[in-house]
């Protein structure tokens, strides 16, 4: 009887050893400092502008040889497709996207724990205390306008520049304003949640009344109210700083201002719970909070990077922001400002 | 030995064996699972072979103009996109106009002889199906802008040159804008037919990283601003120019901000109409 319970035993303990076998992960060889993953692929939820997401993953694929493969979105786009996948999920990174989107993943069990190598370098606000996510870049919600509009049309009249998101409720600005909606938008959902917690429910309620008048456009993308107001559609939009720059950077005659207390928000990645490769995506979040990739990356997003050590940008200085703001209050309000928004505009 | 033991050991193996069996099938089915393709019998499967060769892809968007797939490689591509957001029921048309500024249609044309009718802009409808659903929007959104990739093509950009209404330079950080008459438009309709495309990621992000300040910056005005109260994100074309021959076009109706990347000389040009202008100042 002995020898049939150790026979079982035996066999157990194989079963066990295979078992963990499949889920091990083969070492991996380093190269200038670089894991050479060449051979690998990654496959990646993009939520940040095209070339931004671009940027990291083919600086990515030069240090490190693995291949990719990427879907851009909208921040909610993302995450309702990874809350669909949960079973099978189809992509191992989530990238980009406001940070709150993130937290929401995190409660909701879409996300692995993943404490990257560089967890300790990345300013304490910028990362998740249990390192599930992990900052890339941060910006903050800032007003833009067309300065030649504004000259012909307005500064006659003697209306004067808006220098507070309260400012875009003056009815000069009639259809003038342009905002991305928060059902679609990351950006337009920091906005929400910042004026929430800010002004306090009711408030907000009635801040959106009247931004309802001014608005002539609620656009899909958070990016698009920055193009807009470039080509003269629109007088003003609201949207993060590193959207307004890159239309800066062509030359359009833009005003950005940002407001003090100004919300603002941080793009984050996170790793895909169950994604079809686990060790890769661990790799890339290592990368990216890297001081290099950080500095290097900037220079094309335009965002501040979540190193203290990192240099910045051209165009990118110090900002009042509003220190308060909670992004997992932020995160868990969404169901409930979402339908303040709704039944607001 | 006796009987009894040797029965139980005889038990105890098979019993085992069927637990190790059991394990190692939800094992291989864990991993297999959804990634299998079910065929139907092999008459269905003629039959949607016949039907779903497509042959040739058209599109046309009213700015950009036509493009016309006929390698198999662009085909499959578009075709297996349309298949991903078409599969599964289709939505329930807005009751409502959709605001959409920019709209591709297009024809799929099969071996058979028949074609299929679509339209994509924030949702696809082929033939007479909608489909807008939440988790199909960025498959729909990355289709149209792969297809307007295409459009986006030195030829378009060169044909501009003759139907844009008007095209105009503005250099550095200035204010001052000189409008191309017909033979700078010429010069730049020839520098923008010889240009490269730069395909891959790669190139691009290192001219990313590397590039300064944009010498000038070409506007191409699709609408006449002065027949519209206030010119439309959609009608305008830029370009930004930099130094080494390298230059970014953005078409500001394009709601993902896409930059396309060219390589061509149009940093010459720019300084020889500068240089120019300075001269009849004078």
């Amino acid at each position: 009887m002995k020898k049939i319970l150790w026979s079982a035993v035996l066999l157990l303990a194989f079963g066990l050893a295979y078992w963990q076998w499949r889920g091990m992960e083969e070492p991996v060889a380093y190269q200038n400092g670089y894991p050479d993953l060449r051979g690998q692929h990654i496959v990646v939820y993009v939520s940040c502008r095209d070339e931004v997401g671009k940027a990291f993953l083919e600086l990515f694929k030069d240090k490190t040889g693995c291949s990719y493969e990427y879907l851009k979105m909208t921040t909610p786009e993302a995450l309702a497709r990874i809350r669909a996948e949960r079973e099978h999920p189809k992509a191992d990174i989530f990238i980009g996207g406001t940070c709150d989107a993130h937290i929401l993943a995190k409660e909701e069990g879409l996300i692995e724990k993943y404490v990257s190598k560089n967890y300790d370098a990345v300013t304490d606000r910028y990362k998740d205390g249990d390192g599930y996510w992990i900052g890339i870049g941060t910006s903050p919600l800032s007003i833009i306008v067309n300065k030649e509009r504004w000259e012909k049309e307005y500064q006659s009249k003697g209306v004067a520049l808006p220098k507070s998101y309260e400012d875009l409720l003056n009815p000069a600005y009639r259809g003038e304003v342009i905002v991305s909606d928060p059902n679609t938008s990351g950006t337009a959902y920091t906005m929400l949640a910042y004026l929430s917690q800010r002004m306090g429910s009711e408030m907000t309620v009635d801040f959106l009344h009247r931004l309802k008048a001014n608005v002539g456009e609620f656009t899909i993308n958070g990016y698009t109210p920055a193009q807009k107001v470039a080509a003269g559609e629109y007088l003003l939009g609201v949207n993060f700083l590193n959207d307004q720059l890159c239309v800066l950077e062509s030359g359009f005659e833009v005003l950005t201002i940002i407001p003090p207390q100004c919300g603002w928000s941080m793009d984050a990645v996170s790793k895909i719970k169950k994604g079809p490769d686990k060790a890769v995506g661990r790799y890339f979040i290592d990368f990216c909070t890297t001081k290099e990739i950080q500095e290097k990356v900037s220079r094309i997003s335009f965002s501040m990077p979540i190193r203290s050590d990192a240099e910045a940008g051209p165009n990118l200085g110090q900002f009042d922001i509003y220190e308060e703001f909670d992004f997992i209050k932020a995160s868990r309000d969404r169901a409930r400002l979402l339908q303040v928004w709704n039944d607001s505009v | 030995m006796k009987k009894g033991p040797i029965k139980a050991v005889l038990i105890s193996m098979y019993s085992l064996m069927l637990v190790v069996c059991a394990i190692i099938l939800y094992n291989n089915y864990h991993h297999l699972y959804d990634q299998v393709t079910v065929v139907e019998d092999q008459a269905a499967v003629a039959r949607r072979s016949q039907l779903s060769i497509p042959l040739k892809i058209e599109i046309h968007n009213e700015k950009w103009g036509s493009y016309v797939f006929e390698n198999e490689e662009g085909i499959q591509k578009i075709w297996k996109a349309i298949n991903e957001i078409t599969l599964g029921p289709p939505d329930m048309a807005p009751s409502y106009p959709l605001k959409e500024d920019v709209k591709i249609s297009g024809q799929i044309h099969y071996i058979n002889g028949s074609s299929d009718f679509f339209e994509i802009g924030s949702r696809l409808i082929l033939n007479d199906q909608t489909y807008d659903d939440n988790y199909k929007m960025p498959l729909i959104d990355n289709l149209k802008n792969e297809l307007l990739s295409y459009l986006y093509s030195q030829q378009r950009l060169a044909d501009l040159m003759e139907t844009a209404v008007s095209v105009k330079l503005r250099v550095g950080t200035g204010r001052q804008e000189m409008v191309l008459l017909d033979d700078a438009r010429q010069k730049l309709k020839r520098i923008l037919l010889d240009s490269v495309k730069v395909e891959t990621n790669r190139e691009v992000i290192n001219l990313l990283k590397n590039k300064g300040d944009a010498l000038g910056h070409v506007r191409i005005y699709l609408q006449d601003t002065a027949s519209v109260e206030r010119l439309k994100a959609a009608d305008l074309v830029n370009i930004d120019v930099y130094e080494d021959g390298f230059f970014v076009v953005q078409y500001m109706g394009d709601e993902n901000g896409r930059h396309m990347y060219f390589r061509g000389p149009l940093d010459s040009l720019l300084q020889e109409l500068e240089k120019n202008a300075g001269e009849k100042r004078e």
